[in-house]
């Protein structure tokens, strides 16, 4: 049992901070689900350069956009990320769908999603829960139903609630099919 | 987003902000090739997805960074700087207070590292990282609800007030802190899954 992180680590950690002196400014204090105007806008740079160092999804093989650095790097990487408040917008792309769409997506889904998230231009929500449906997930009342080439979201009795995070300036045809992808096999 | 069908209504959180929204879809058409996996295999998919959001490690990190914030505001007032101006209960209750939050917020962070460490080997936690999960989100308003104590009536204010300290950070997210134990899986579900999976204890 060994408690420490490794030199390798620790010399990465030191580079990690280093970047975000230079990425960030000293008296950048904002929280997530703060960001929107202009410190929205920043945060779509400063991923963009995350993405440019490939930190953006630092874990996931070269082939999805990714450096197959290990593990306990990436947890380096997440705390110096957290602790500095760095506004990563990438962060639901990488954590939750990109995952999703490596395990099970076919080849032309790989394609067409992954590189939007490693690059930072991509910005994902997560719409799961239902107003009738949140602890309880697996009474979710959506359905897509097979009509011809497409599916149909139909609405059920009880209006539905897709609770995302969303923000009104990622509202744009990109952020639309993913939360779809997901949805439209429940 | 801009599909015929969807509609979206803005979800305003008692701190005031808007981040999230209702999404209401009404035969909205999907073309097929966006279906990821199989058909009627949706349930498993999403089961995956949310088995990533369970490994969280950031809280502790961000938790630590607020926590130095309060400190240092701490230290300030004895300082004379009169920007920070005012520290409820200085010299009694704050000390022990401070140290025991620094306790707290390091068992937080092994408890993200034991996680981290079985992902690392391998394993898939569960109930671990529901430990992780409940511990950071409620110590997560542990330590805005003792900031927001200590700075008295400066602690109550938000940013946009000249008076406010730290942005108005302890009275913000003495307000936020509270959905974090709601999302991604409630305390009580946590709760629920350490004593059934973690203790081997039945359902009811
Ligand atoms: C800040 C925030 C962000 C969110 N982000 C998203 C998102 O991005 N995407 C998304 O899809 N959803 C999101 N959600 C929704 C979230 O997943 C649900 O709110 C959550 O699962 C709880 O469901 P509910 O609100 O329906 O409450 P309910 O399930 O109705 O729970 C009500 C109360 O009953 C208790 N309870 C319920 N079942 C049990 C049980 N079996 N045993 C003991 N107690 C129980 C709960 O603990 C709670 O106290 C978010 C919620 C919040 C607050």
């Amino acid at each position: 049992m060994d408690y420490r992180f490794s030199v390798d680590e620790d010399a990465f950690r030191g580079e990690v901070k280093e970047f975000l002196r230079g990425a960030i400014p000293e008296d950048w204090d904002y929280d997530p689900f703060e960001l929107t105007g202009e410190t929205w806008d920043f945060a779509k740079e400063f991923t963009k350069k995350l993405a440019s160092k490939g930190w953006v999804a630092p874990a996931w093989p070269k082939e999805y956009g990714g450096q197959g650095m290990g593990y306990m790097k990436q947890v380096v990487l997440s705390e110096e990320l957290a602790y500095s408040r760095a506004p990563n917008t990438a962060l639901i792309g990488v954590t939750y769908a990109g995952p999703t769409i490596i395990v099970y997506g076919n080849e032309e889904q790989k394609q067409q999603f992954i590189p939007g998230i490693t690059s930072g231009d991509i910005v994902w929500c997560q719409g799961y829960s239902e107003r009738n449906a949140g602890s309880d997930i697996a009474w979710l009342q959506r359905r897509a139903v097979r009509d011809g080439d497409d599916y149909v979201i139909l609405t059920g009795a009880s209006s539905w609630l897709g609770q995302t995070r969303t923000r009104r300036n990622t509202r744009g045809s990109a952020t639309s099919s993913r939360q779809w992808t997901l949805r439209a096999s429940a | 987003m801009d599909a015929p069908g969807i509609s979206v209504r803005p979800l305003v959180n008692m701190a005031g902000e808007h981040v999230f929204n209702e999404i209401i879809f009404d035969n909205v058409r999907v073309p097929r090739k966006y279906l990821v996996g199989e058909e009627n295999r949706g349930w498993y998919i999403g089961m995956t997805t949310l088995d990533f959001e369970r490994s969280n490690i950031s809280s502790a990190a961000q938790q630590r960074r607020t926590l130095e914030q309060l400190v240092e505001y701490v230290k300030e007032q004895g300082s004379g700087n009169k920007k920070h101006a005012h520290v409820n209960g200085a010299g009694n209750g704050v000390k022990p207070k401070l140290a025991e939050l620094t306790i707290e917020n390091e068992v937080g962070r092994y408890l993200s590292y034991r996680v981290a460490s079985m992902q690392e080997r391998g394993q898939i936690p569960n109930y671990e990282s529901s430990a992780a999960k409940v511990y950071h989100s409620e110590y997560g308003q542990r330590l805005a609800g003792a900031g927001l104590k200590m700075m008295g009536l400066f602690g109550q204010l938000r940013e946009g007030s000249k008076h406010a300290r730290l942005r108005g950070r302890f009275a913000r997210t003495y307000l936020t802190s509270v959905g974090s134990t709601i999302a991604a899986g409630t305390s009580e579900i946590q709760r629920g899954i350490i004593a059934q999976r973690g203790l081997g204890l039945s359902r009811i």
